[in-house]
């Protein structure tokens, strides 16, 4: 279970605009072990799914990885290749989207959209790949299987079709699932059923995840060890414990803040003041610290440095290394 | 989805019967309202002759009495004879002339489609290179242009200065210059229509799902780009056809050919009433059966449009 699956370190991954370079992910550092459920969580712009497009390599123009390594089992990905990388999408790490009705190919059936992916990856003829596209969405959890796959994507619902996006992903029995966003476009009670989907899944075929998102409650049910993303930086990571229940960088405090909770009474949200930064020109120092209410000097001077809060905990906030600053 | 298909293919039939009832009316009654008469131009007639020509061609009827022996006739395709071209059918007229016209038009149709669809293609996945640019500035400068102004402009660089063509249509190679001055303009709209289409296309999720997928990106752009770009082609290219083989009056007239565009402009010059009615009903035909397989296409090819 140890065995370190994936290994991302000092990504960084650029858009470089008319109006200068955008740092989409900036030193991205983390580890994937084998069948864990890793969650990468940050609001909108916060660098998120690019870091997730970038271990597929399928950024769109003008996004483009500028440096660093990302690791699968030990084979560098970067420049690696488009033919390396074409064997590695869908098979190895595959990915699912945030929007269920619009990633599928509306012109295509969903049958033919399944075997497409099982005759890519896997030495299966069209009928063999047929048979395995039925039990596929079988294992998903969409009914009457044999009558979906002549079916088109707008004849689906939102959740079937999610379930259809996992049923691909999981078709060559992947060793990782990213999942960007997965349940952002469902009703809340499909929400719940695509996660338990997920995870059962993950249970059975002992693949990893990441799961992408801004939704905290999904982190909480869904993952082991979370990541916390802010203008493009990883701030924040540590265990689900450590980052719910000892939060170490002012930016988590507060997105934990805005929770609405079920058991507090009639308690006001606190929302995070401000906005985010502006990509383009990020400030010299920690990029929360214009929003932050504990922001120092220093905070504004310089980028904060990593603390290592504990074996698993870290975050780069100078609030972690206030009493070391004042004693020095 | 057949029976649903079958009742669309029905439904939309019925109307184009209708639209074509509607047209023929107009056309009928429109003539008549016109302040001339079949045999007014060529020699002077006595008014004795006049009415007798009239009684001949049953001009002397009441209105509505002729409007249902017109509609009868029309029925069968019978247009009558022609007034100006004496002792033949102006069913046989257009026939011949409709052969000539759409041989050229189909080329130039396929032609322009073709690398319509080639050249929007690659400008768009070339986007903002030299080849982009070269493609716009070009495809704009044609869609700008009069194919009279381009028809004039080949002649006299190819035939008359180069001598590499002929002028005249009947000589060997002599349908390049007019095949290409037709296929110009829709070349160079397809092109356009497809190079925004194909940029539409490569910013929707479906497309990031299929590279994610593993396909290479000539597989992608091949199966799950074209086929949706394709869409609003498709739209464009029926009344398009329709348009390119009923014939050019210009293009047919600059290289002397003997289609139904020219025939058309020509029975006006001449007052051919019957040859006018039948050439217009005949284009109303060509036109609606166009838009009507063209929506029948545009449907096979996407799924989603609802039969209702």
């Amino acid at each position: 279970m140890d065995s370190i699956l994936l290994k991302v370190e000092n990504l960084q991954t650029s858009f470089l605009v008319k109006s200068g370079e955008v740092k989409a992910a900036n030193e991205i550092s983390f580890t994937l072990k084998k069948g864990e459920a890793l969650g990468i969580v940050g609001e909108s712009g916060s660098g998120k799914s690019v870091t997730a497009y970038s271990i597929l390599q399928i950024l769109q123009n003008p996004g483009k990885i500028v440096g660093g390594s990302i690791a699968l089992n030990g084979q560098e990905l970067v420049n690696s290749g488009e033919s390396v990388m074409s064997r590695i999408r869908g098979n190895k790490i595959s990915m699912i989207f945030q929007d269920p009705m619009t990633s599928l190919n509306p012109v295509f059936t969903v049958g033919n959209q399944l075997t497409e992916a099982i005759m890519l990856h896997t030495k299966r003829r069209k009928a063999q790949a047929r048979e395995r596209s039925v039990e596929l969405l079988r294992l998903v959890g969409i009914n009457e299987p044999k009558r979906r796959v002549k079916q088109y994507p707008h004849e689906l619902s939102g959740g079937m079709r999610q379930r259809a996006m996992i049923a691909m992903a999981i078709a060559c029995e992947p060793d990782i699932l990213i999942a960007d966003e997965p349940t952002t476009a469902l009703d809340v009670t499909v929400q719940a059923q695509i996660l338990e989907l997920m995870k059962s899944l993950q249970e059975q075929l002992g693949m990893a995840i990441i799961m992408i998102t801004h939704d905290l409650g999904v982190i909480a049910g869904m993952c082991e060890r979370v990541i916390v993303m802010y203008a493009g930086r990883i701030v924040e990571s540590g265990t689900v414990d450590e980052i719910f229940y000892a939060p170490a960088h002012e930016y988590t405090k507060g997105l934990l803040k805005s929770i609405p909770s079920i058991s507090d009474e009639r308690q006001r949200l606190i929302p995070i003041a401000g906005s985010p930064v502006d990509m383009l020109s990020l400030p010299k120092g920690c990029a929360f610290a214009p929003r932050c209410d504990c922001a120092m000097k220093i905070c504004l001077a310089s980028q904060p440095a990593q603390s290592r809060i504990s074996e698993t905990h870290s975050a780069s906030c100078w609030m972690n290394e206030k009493g070391r600053l004042e004693n020095a | 989805m057949d029976t649903k298909m079958l009742a669309y293919i029905a439904k939309r039939l019925l109307f184009s019967v209708f639209t074509l009832f509607l047209i023929v009316t107009i056309t009928f009654f429109l003539m008549h309202a016109i302040p001339s008469s079949p045999f007014i131009g060529g020699k002077a007639l006595t008014p004795t002759v006049m009415k007798q020509l009239e009684m001949k061609f049953g001009l002397d009827k009441p209105l509505g009495e002729q409007y249902i022996i017109y509609l009868k006739n029309t029925a069968r395709l019978d247009f009558g004879m022609s007034t100006f071209h004496k002792g033949r059918k102006v069913i046989d007229l257009i026939t011949i002339t409709f052969k000539v016209s759409a041989k050229i038009g189909l080329i130039a149709a396929a032609i322009a489609l073709a690398s319509g669809i080639l050249l929007g293609s690659l400008a768009a996945l070339k986007k903002d290179t030299i080849v982009d640019r070269l493609i716009i500035v070009l495809t704009t400068a044609l869609v700008s242009l009069p194919n009279f102004l381009v028809a004039i402009m080949m002649l006299w660089v190819f035939s008359v200065m180069l001598h590499w063509l002929p002028p005249r249509a009947g000589a060997p190679g002599g349908l390049v210059m007019p095949i290409v001055s037709l296929a110009l303009y829709p070349a160079a709209y397809v092109t356009r229509l497809m190079r925004s289409s194909v940029l539409d296309v490569l910013t929707q999720d479906y497309i990031r799902t299929a590279s994610a997928k593993g396909l290479s990106t000539s597989k992608v752009l091949l199966k799950h780009a074209v086929k949706n770009a394709i869409i609003p082609i498709i739209t464009y290219a029926g009344p398009m056809i329709a348009y390119i083989t009923t014939g050019s009056f210009v293009v047919e007239q600059i290289f002397s050919i003997g289609g139904l565009g020219n025939f058309f402009v020509r029975a006006i010059q001449n007052s051919d009433y019957t040859m006018i009615m039948g050439s217009t009903i005949y284009l109303s035909i060509v036109m609606l059966s166009m838009t009507l397989l063209c929506d029948i296409l545009y449907k096979v090819v996407d799924k989603r449009i609802d039969f209702s």
